[in-house]
């Protein structure tokens, strides 16, 4: 338990009093905790899932209404030309049947870019929402500098940052989704918060650490 | 090349000591990564603060133990989703309001009023001296006469001390009807204690 003297002063006394006996915290007891953890136990390990926001969140961003349009033409071309061969079969005729094969041969590669486009809409559909975030620290005599955070659960290994031309500073790019992240910089094995940045007042683990917030668009 | 210990998940020593000291960070990266002993960690952690609302809003034992069980079960099958952007404490809060209101709104369909086991409550919150006893009492008593929404949220403003930007996270009403409700809940309290003072 614990006194926190401004919201004590929120309460008149013998309220205030009062309040602060009652935040004592009862013991939950182990067969409580048992029968927790027994219940826990059945299910399935929780997976990491996408923010609920990101997966429920409806955007239409020009790109994505670009590509869904192009698909839509592409799609209808395909249609009408699909139509038209079958007409062509039913009619006979060598003419027909060249036109209706020149007609495919023009559709594929528009095919082609249909399923381009379609990827390209995906791709870009995934990557909206990131932002680049450049990372830079000086470290001249540093051997190795690398970038852990939030955002690649604190594995000091897979964000090397490359090291500049004059071989004074560290630098990497990242592609973030918005929200807020804290990292640090790790320099020849050791946690140093960015100079640069402010600096997070909430870091659990007691070691130095930095706030970046990236936007969404 | 070295990282802080707290940084690292190893297994080492003692389970239970090293969780211990790790944050509520490091435990649900460690529960989403499998570690058997992390969840068990933060339901050490947590779990009294849990107990402790549930029993003041639902005023018996039996119940709060049902709720704040169905509270980490829950937990645990979302922590998935949990992206750190609220202290965990807070994100738990949530799901224990929520679980808190629904078993109210199952009892008040069964019982014409809730029972309020005034023993159990005050049983649970440790001993006392007996004029702080008596004073504790007095206040639980009155806290057990508000409407649950005044009761909600004298609670976790004053008891589980949330800033009125987590109440409002927690209990989805907003920050000037959470004040307005506060307000009024202290209002209502100090007039029943002094009542009872002068009794």
């Amino acid at each position: 338990m614990h006194d926190r003297p401004e919201l004590m002063d929120e309460l008149p006394e013998p309220l205030r009093e009062a309040t602060r006996l009652l935040r004592d915290t009862p013991e939950a007891g182990a067969l409580w905790r048992e029968r927790v953890l027994r219940e826990v136990s059945k299910q399935r390990l929780p997976a990491i899932v996408q923010s609920e926001a990101r997966r429920t969140r409806w955007t239409f961003h020009p790109v994505s209404a670009i590509a869904a349009g192009i698909l839509c033409a592409v799609i209808g071309g395909a249609t009408v030309a699909a139509a038209l061969r079958a007409r062509a079969i039913e009619t006979g005729g060598a003419a027909s049947r060249d036109r209706a094969a020149s007609q495919s041969a023009q559709m594929a590669p528009m095919h082609q870019q249909a399923n381009q486009t379609s990827r390209l809409a995906a791709t870009a559909e995934s990557q909206l929402d990131h932002a680049p975030v450049r990372f830079r620290f000086t470290a001249p005599g540093a051997a190795k500098v690398s970038v852990a955070g939030d955002f690649n659960a604190w594995n000091p290994s897979v964000l090397p940052l490359r090291r500049s031309a004059d071989g004074r500073t560290w630098e990497i790019v990242v592609q973030l989704a918005p929200g807020r992240y804290a990292y640090a910089f790790v320099v020849d094995g050791k946690l140093i918060a960015d100079p640069n940045a402010p600096q997070a007042t909430d870091d659990d683990f007691g070691t130095p650490s930095s706030v970046v917030m990236v936007k969404g668009s | 090349m070295t990282v802080p210990a707290a940084r690292l998940v190893t297994h080492d020593d003692v389970e239970g000591y090293k969780h211990s000291s790790m944050t509520d960070a490091a435990l649900v990266r460690g529960v989403l990564a499998g570690d058997p002993f992390a969840f068990a960690a933060l339901m050490d952690r947590h779990s009294g603060v849990c107990l402790r609302y549930a029993l003041r809003v639902l005023g018996n034992r039996e119940d709060a133990e049902d709720v704040t069980q169905e509270t980490f079960v829950r937990a645990y099958g979302a922590l998935g989703r949990y992206d750190g952007s609220v202290a965990l404490r807070t994100w738990l809060m949530t799901i224990l309001v929520n679980r808190c209101r629904t078993a109210l709104a199952l009892r008040s369909k069964r019982e014409a009023r809730i029972v309020i086991d005034i023993d159990a409550v005050m049983s649970a919150a440790g001993p006392g001296t007996n004029g702080s006893d008596a004073l504790r009492d007095s206040l639980a008593n009155a806290i057990a006469r508000l409407d649950a929404a005044h009761r909600e949220a004298f609670l976790l403003k004053h008891v589980e001390e949330l800033s009125y930007e987590e109440m409002s996270l927690v209990t989805g009403v907003g920050i000037s009807a959470l004040k307005m409700r506060v307000q009024r809940a202290r209002e209502k309290l100090q007039s029943w204690l002094e009542e009872d003072r002068n009794a």
